[in-house]
């Protein structure tokens, strides 16, 4: 039928991909959508809005092993594991996914070369799923974050939902050269068009406002305040998109183990305390000012993007009801109460 | 060789500097590695040890020590604790050189002043003995060294030698109460004597490391004589993991300590947001 993709379409391409590529897709999890290799296209949740755990885990394990030692011999020794990167689609990502994990480039590729993650990046490709409505209205504020939930031009492969017509159906935009290659037997024709670019109503955030307050207002007393409530769990940054912080650690003893590289969060209270008991950041409230500033000044002063992609996940998650984007809100009306003055 | 993988390297001697402070002469197990490292003065390293993890410390040795390093640390850590008891012929992990480096081509003909406190020596060390290495490339070589007590004071018998040498102006002084009968040094805080020594500005470099306390009143002090903020140079020490730009956690603001540090001037200090806590 022309352009328009049904299910099946898509379902017979996804089988297609199956003995080249490992393909990475929402399945169903017992909280939802989880990220995770499909053995089937009928493994694949087609129709999902956000999952509550990003997809980052793909790109940057849980927990990683970098090395095995073992020194205890004469001769010691230490072995690297071989870095697996089998050629990888991640299947439907949402727009704001591919925004984060893009956004994972900027650091983990600006001087040194991390190898485990070059790898990765260089063997995976994104198909993305644009959104014509947010999945999680209270939550999701991409188009803050300055985003088009309906398009990225940093997938491989762009998928629009079209208005149904007796079932669901799609349009299929090729992006990339590596992306092309996926759709050599497509079973149905690729289209350009882009789907028209009217806001789906993501919650609102005067965002360049809220940065403009913030640059100037580090040490401005209501950080305190707003930020007070935090347990320091960290569950922000287990389920957030782009964040990249890692701890490594030694697994074993003296003589044989490995060391491994754990995901970690800036909202941890040993994250910065030396050894000396000296901390920079020694109450919650500075931490969670740091999280803030990091993505929202410092990451896109350094690096030219948002560390944050207005997925709102963190605001789902957060067992204390920390909400970043009332804390935004909040700071782009003091913006606006400043000007007034 | 990975990102991560450090390179084995084989402990020659260990000398007790302090009660709690050691330095170790490393050499890499590789002959070939030990060949072709090289470093400059004020980067640092990560040192490993196997089933406990990585600690970070300034490389104290100059550049112009080719056949090995040194580190000087406090044990204090979960690392650092089973690093004191490594004997020689034991094997560690080494990973660097990592961050910037103190531009000594720019400081050739300038007189060099080092305020020092404390167990902030070691990063300075690599400095003076780069500059005594090659001598007749600068001016005066000043040295105002403090510790809390006699037994605080690290690298005692390079004191020595550095009190002996025409070349080397050092001064060295004790908290109140930390004197020992025997002391010829002086006794008081080290922006205190800094101030009764009163060295010129005028075409100097000043360093200054030790612990915060220190370096709060000594600038003051250097201002007074007369130093401007991008003459003073300090080295950070902020807790690093990867200690290549990745992992988050030296981050002042913008700015990666490992990778644009851990040297700056007072000026790059200055407009960082670690005023109060960052």
């Amino acid at each position: 039928m022309g352009d328009q993709w049904s299910i099946a379409d898509l379902k017979a391409w996804t089988g297609s991909l199956l003995g080249k590529y490992r393909v990475v897709a929402p399945v169903s999890g017992p909280n939802g959508p989880v990220w995770d290799e499909i053995r089937s296209p009928d493994d694949v949740v087609w129709e999902y809005g956000r999952s509550s755990v990003s997809p980052r885990a793909w790109m940057i394990p849980r927990s990683e092993s970098l090395f095995s030692y073992d020194v205890g011999a004469n001769s010691p020794e230490i072995v690297e594991p071989p870095i697996e990167a089998k050629p990888t689609i991640m299947l439907l990502l949402r727009p704001c996914d591919v925004a984060g994990l893009r956004a994972l480039d900027c650091v983990m590729r600006w001087d040194y070369e991390d190898e485990p993650y070059e790898a990765r990046r260089k063997a995976t490709l994104f198909v993305a799923l644009g959104c014509n409505a947010p999945p999680s209205p209270e939550t999701c504020f991409c188009e803050s974050a300055g985003l088009n939930p309906k398009w990225t031009d940093e997938a491989d492969v762009m998928i629009t939902r079209l208005p149904d017509q007796g079932g669901a159906r799609y349009r299929v935009a090729v992006l990339s050269d590596a992306g092309r290659e996926t759709l050599a037997g497509a079973p149905a024709e690729l289209s350009d068009a882009k789907p028209d670019g009217k806001p789906i109503g993501t919650v609102p955030i005067d965002l360049d406002a809220a940065r403009a307050w913030m640059r100037g207002h580090f040490d401005d007393p209501s950080w305190q305040k707003t930020t007070e409530a935090c347990l320091g769990c960290g569950t922000c940054a287990f389920v957030c998109p782009s964040c990249h912080c890692f701890d490594i650690v030694d697994e074993g003893d003296w003589r044989r183990g490995e060391r491994v590289r754990f995901w970690d969060s800036c909202n941890f209270d040993h994250f910065t305390q030396h050894a000396s008991g000296h901390n920079p950041r020694p109450r919650q409230w500075n931490r969670w000012r740091q999280r803030v500033y990091h993505k929202m000044l410092f990451y896109p002063d350094k690096f030219g993007r948002l560390l944050c992609t207005g997925c709102g996940r963190c605001v789902e998650a957060c067992p204390a009801g920390m909400d970043l984007i009332e804390i935004l809100q909040g700071s782009a009306a003091k913006a606006k109460e400043g000007a007034a003055k | 060789m990975r990102l991560y993988t450090p390179h084995l390297m084989r402990i020659e001697e260990v000398r007790q500097e302090t009660p709690d402070v050691k330095t170790l002469k490393l050499r890499f197990v590789d002959p070939e590695m030990q060949e072709k490292f090289s470093f400059k003065a004020g980067q640092f390293g990560l040192y490993s040890v196997f089933g406990e993890g990585e600690s970070t410390f300034c490389i104290a040795s100059p550049p112009t020590w080719k056949d090995h390093i040194e580190c000087t640390f406090r044990a204090v850590g979960k690392v650092t604790d089973v690093l004191r008891k490594k004997e020689p012929g034991d094997v560690i992990g080494f990973r660097g050189p990592y961050g910037n480096v103190f531009p000594m081509e720019s400081f050739y003909g300038k007189d060099l002043l080092f305020v020092v406190g404390g167990i902030a020596l070691p990063p300075l060390r690599c400095v003076i003995w780069n500059a005594l290495d090659m001598r007749d490339k600068f001016g005066k070589v000043r040295i105002v060294y403090g510790a809390r007590s006699v037994a605080d004071l690290v690298y005692k018998d390079e004191l020595k030698e550095w009190e002996e040498r025409p070349d080397v102006e050092l001064v060295t002084t004790v908290d109140p109460g930390g004197e020992t009968p025997d002391w010829k040094g002086k006794i008081g805080f080290v922006p205190t004597v800094l101030d009764q020594v009163a060295p010129p500005s005028a075409n100097s470099i000043a360093f200054v490391c030790g612990p915060p306390i220190m370096i709060k009143f000594s600038m003051p002090v250097l201002e007074k004589l007369g130093f401007q903020p991008q003459q003073i140079y300090t080295t950070l020490e902020n807790r690093m993991k990867c200690g290549v730009g990745k992992c988050g956690r030296c981050n002042i603001g913008q700015t990666y300590v490992c990778k644009e540090g851990p040297v700056f001037t007072a000026e790059e200090l200055l407009a960082l947001p670690m005023a109060s806590d960052y």
